[in-house]
């Protein structure tokens, strides 16, 4: 895995689906071409009532990458330093089997350049300071990012959160 | 498609739209856009010279005095916009002759369209011919040359060394490819002429009825000039009717294809010669302004030998083939010795024999191998009983009572002189000999016969006794003054002068509407871009070149029945298969390059590719180790190479020859193709070397990613 | 200097004959094939029939062709 984590309050999620916007502009992609996705998962009944969830699908940057293994170029890398996997436009021959070789589907099909473009974290803007294009524009601040060192124990807090609250216990049973 | 980033190719292609709209609807808007769009042209192919820019801006200025709509406004903001933006660009393709962004080669036509010299669209022609579409063939050649039934019976064919189809067997038979389809689309009525512009009133005389006049008559013609064709023989054609023999062109061919242009207004003027039967300031008082020299290269030169002027049984080569072919079929004599080794020699020879003469001897001063002749043409005569004497230099005629009957010689044998990579025949001391001849043709070339022009006091001539023009417009240096064919290049083919005469048509307009003229040759125009033909690699590789069948031996001796009796409609279909359509591969070798070094594949196996160093070509091969990943597809910039799924297959495709066919696999969750086996193979085996287990997941990405998103409890809104 | 058909050229100078226009010195370094040398009596003076890759076919004069290989 990167130095980085990308969380996404699922809770907060409203499926604005802004994040993939911000970062087909940043990229400049087509429309099908997307590095981060928002899925809808549902609606699906719970207690009666429907329940819909937006689950924030980006590049899990895998320590053993299968896309950096299956491309025949070395386009596809780990950046050294903080772990990254990214593509090397000037290597990417368009063969696009990275794309069949990842399990999430994160390597994506740009047809404008006739390469493959996918997730790295926004790493030019990273390395600038900044925060990935979609992290910076996510109307109900569901997304995070950040150093893994400094990622905020969301989970357990509200775990916490919710066991102290009587009626919390019962929804997460 | 990316958008276009070279201002001049995307200017064009603007203005091409325009012109195919049927917006520009007042006619002065639509000749400033022609206009402009030539110019356009010159820029883009590095052959516009200073008086270019200055000149497209003239036009701007005209059009912005045209009282303004809305195509006017755009025309002219888009035009202007071009010029101020990207000044550098266009200096550069006018200065250095480059694109910076190599757009404008993109449209670069086929090698063997470039080597045409009358630039005719060939993988256009060949594939539409392959459809069986001839009579659009012939309207696609004759945008560039009025002459196709002529060519494809006695064109030299410079476009067939060029064939790129010849580096892997033999060259396209492009040129027999177009007789076919013009004899097809006279027989079916529909060999057609392509609409005329109006008149505008300037007349054009043409001196001359040979390829290279009326060539330029012709598309004169259709540009809307009046045009008259004066010329000294009775008949049309030029060398095509007196210098070719009938057996390789029948004069049905010439006939029919000069009506088609007398049929556009072109009026003949035979029997009348310049410079005797008529003058320039005749011409001009009967309004011609702008005067096309094109009289051809008709006088021999002469053996000077004792005894050549003595006998009326010693002849020029080139009056005796005029001779025959105005009617005049006698035989010379019964013995006779033809001097010299090229095309000329072997068709006098070739046609003394079909008029009776019983020996007939080809006499040249060097060694086969460096006669000059075609060599399929001097093994046609060879095969007709005509006799040659190699290393033999004649020295006198000899005769008796005013007849000839030898021919004195010497042997002569080949020395290396001193500077000169050449051997020259050097003549055998004490080998004169006698051979015996009651007569004698010289065939030891022509020259332009300049008497007839001295009217002319000013024309510059070449040191080589040709008239002197420049060679990107054929102008001389008289104003008005235009010279194609023979009569500019020393005796030469008839392709090169129907490209002068087309180039000179070009030439005389831009002389009439002060378009500045070209300061380099031009460049061969693409007419379309016609989808290919598929056939598949083993196909490909298997059809052959048919043999042109011949007329038997013994007519060949005795008629002058045509001696190459065609194809066959089949074998014209099946050859037109063979075009690899280099008009849209332009074996830039990227697709090579990105197989074999970045994909380390290694399966395309395009050794035609390299001019210098041809190495072996196989389509066949292709599909033993391709894995139809797509990446040679991906890479080519001209959409050449392609992959496409068809019917369950994956089909990779190299200008419609399939190298590869591989069955689809499909998406387990949403029937999404996501590859053929041996591809999801390739990237299997990666994994195992990385170390991996358990790739098998035949679903595609987009499932995937759904896949593995799961109904998070965590993300289920907690209930209030 | 005198070739034949289908020889492989190179233009490796440019020529001191008159035919020589200032356009040809783009051509010098290019490759070609001969398409029509003199086809009547070999004259090494004549301007003979050149095509050039990429760059179309023209009549040149012979000394500033050098045959390849």
């Amino acid at each position: 895995m990167s130095k980085y984590y990308m969380v996404q309050d699922q809770q907060k999620c409203i499926g604005c689906h802004s994040c993939e916007i911000a970062c087909k502009s940043n990229k400049g992609l087509p429309a099908a071409t997307r590095p981060c996705q928002v899925i809808q998962v549902g609606p699906k009944f719970f207690n009666g009532k429907p329940r819909t969830s937006f689950i924030f699908m980006p590049c899990f940057h895998c320590e053993n990458a299968w896309c950096v293994a299956a491309c025949p170029t070395g386009a596809m890398q780990r950046r050294e330093k903080d772990g990254i996997v990214f593509v090397d436009h000037t290597l990417c021959v368009g063969c696009k089997t990275c794309i069949s070789a990842c399990p999430w589907g994160a390597p994506q099909w740009n047809p404008d350049i006739g390469k493959v473009v996918k997730c790295d974290y926004c790493m030019d803007r990273i390395d600038q300071g900044l925060k990935p294009a979609c992290v910076t524009v996510c109307t109900t601040h569901c997304l995070n990012f950040g150093r893994t060192e400094t990622r905020p124990a969301l989970k357990r807090e509200r775990y916490a959160r919710a066991m102290a609250s009587t009626k919390g216990a019962a929804v997460l049973e | 498609m990316p958008e276009k980033s070279c201002p001049v190719s995307a200017a064009i292609a603007e203005l091409d739209d325009l012109l195919q709209s049927n917006r520009l609807d007042k006619p002065k808007i639509r000749r400033i856009v022609e206009e402009m769009r030539l110019l356009l042209n010159d820029i883009a192919w590095g052959r516009a010279g200073g008086d270019h820019l200055p000149a497209m801006e003239s036009l701007v200025q005209e059009i912005g005095d045209i009282s303004s709509d809305a195509v006017v406004d755009h025309v002219k903001t888009f035009v202007e916009s071009i010029l101020q933006d990207h000044p550098e660009t266009i200096r550069s393709h006018i200065e250095s002759h480059n694109c910076p962004s190599g757009e404008c080669v993109k449209l670069a036509p086929a090698p063997c369209q470039m080597t045409c010299p009358a630039g005719i669209d060939i993988p256009t022609y060949v594939t539409l011919i392959g459809q069986g579409k001839d009579a659009e063939a012939i309207d696609v050649i004759r945008k560039d040359n009025p002459f196709p039934w002529v060519c494809g019976l006695v064109c030299t064919r410079p476009c067939e060394l060029m064939c790129i189809r010849g580096r892997i067997d033999k060259p396209v038979s492009i040129k027999f490819l177009k007789a076919f389809a013009a004899e097809r689309a006279f027989s079916h009525r529909e060999y057609r002429n392509p609409p005329k512009k109006p008149e505008n009133g300037h007349k054009v005389c043409v001196i001359g009825a040979g390829p290279g006049g009326m060539t330029a008559a012709y598309y004169l013609a259709l540009n809307g000039y009046q045009v008259r064709v004066i010329e000294a023989l009775p008949m049309a054609g030029g060398m095509m009717m007196v210098g070719i023999p009938r057996y390789r062109l029948p004069r049905e061919v010439i006939d029919r294809e000069v009506a088609m242009i007398e049929d556009l207004g072109v009026e003949f003027v035979f029997n009348t010669r310049f410079g005797r039967d008529l003058t320039m300031a005749q011409l001009k008082a009967e309004g011609f302004e702008a005067f096309l020299f094109a009289i051809g290269a008709h006088t021999s030169f002469k053996l000077r030998i004792p005894g050549e002027t003595d006998y009326p049984q010693v002849i020029d080569a080139i009056e005796f083939l005029r001779n025959v072919a105005l009617g005049d079929r006698h035989m010379p004599g019964k013995k006779i010795i033809i001097i010299g080794g090229g095309n000329v020699a072997i068709d006098a020879a070739r046609t003394s024999l079909r008029l009776g003469c019983e020996e007939v001897t080809i006499a040249y001063r060097r060694a086969r191998t460096e006669m000059p002749a075609d060599e399929e043409e001097v093994e046609q005569a060879e095969e007709e009983g005509i006799h040659f004497s190699f290393l033999t230099i004649p020295v006198e005629v000899v005769g008796k009572e005013g007849s000839v009957t030898a021919l004195k010689c010497l042997r002569a044998e080949l020395v290396q002189r001193e500077g000169s990579s050449r051997k020259s025949p050097v003549p055998v001391m004490g080998s004169d000999h006698f051979m015996e001849a009651d007569a004698v043709i010289c065939a030891i070339g022509q020259q332009v016969d300049h008497q007839w022009l001295s009217e002319l006091s000013e024309l510059k001539w070449t040191r080589r006794n040709t008239i002197d023009v420049d060679m990107s417009s054929m102008a001389t240096n008289i104003e008005g003054v235009f010279a194609i064919g023979d009569a500019v290049t020393g005796p030469a083919t008839v392709i090169e002068a129907i490209g002068g005469g087309k180039k000179a048509a070009e030439a005389v307009d831009r002389f009439f509407n002060g378009i500045p003229q070209r300061t380099m040759p031009p460049v061969p125009v693409r007419r379309a871009r016609v989808d290919w033909l598929e056939v598949p690699a083993s196909t490909k590789m298997v059809l052959k070149r048919p043999e042109m069948e011949l007329l038997n031996i013994d007519r060949r001796r005795i008629m002058f029945q045509q001696v190459e009796l065609g194809y066959s409609e089949n074998q014209v279909r099946e050859e037109a298969r063979r075009c690899l359509r280099c008009d849209i591969c332009r074996r830039c070798g990227d697709c090579v390059k990105v197989c074999r070094d970045q994909m380390k594949i290694d399966a395309l196996q395009m050794g035609y590719l390299d001019f210098d160093h041809p190495v072996k070509t196989d389509f066949r091969l292709t599909e033993v180790k391709c894995i139809a990943c797509g990446a040679c597809a991906e890479n080519c910039s001209n959409n050449a190479m392609q992959i496409i799924d068809r019917d369950n297959e994956r089909i990779l495709s190299l200008c419609g020859t399939i190298l590869n066919r591989q069955k689809l696999v499909y998406c387990e969750n949403c029937g999404t193709v996501i590859g053929p086996a041996k591809y999801l193979d390739f990237i299997k085996k990666r994994f195992d070397k990385a170390g991996q287990v358990d790739a098998d997941h035949a679903v595609c990405e987009a499932c995937a990613r759904k896949r593995v998103v799961p109904f998070d409890t965590e993300s289920v809104p907690v209930k209030r | 200097m005198v070739f034949h058909k289908g020889q492989k050229v190179e233009v490796f100078k440019k020529s001191d004959d008159e035919s020589w226009k200032t356009y040809m010195d783009d051509f010098i370094g290019s490759h070609g094939i001969i398409t029509d040398p003199d086809s009547t009596i070999n004259d090494p003076d004549a301007l003979i029939e050149v095509s050039l890759l990429d760059k179309g076919t023209h009549r040149l004069p012979q000394d500033c062709l050098r045959p390849l290989d």
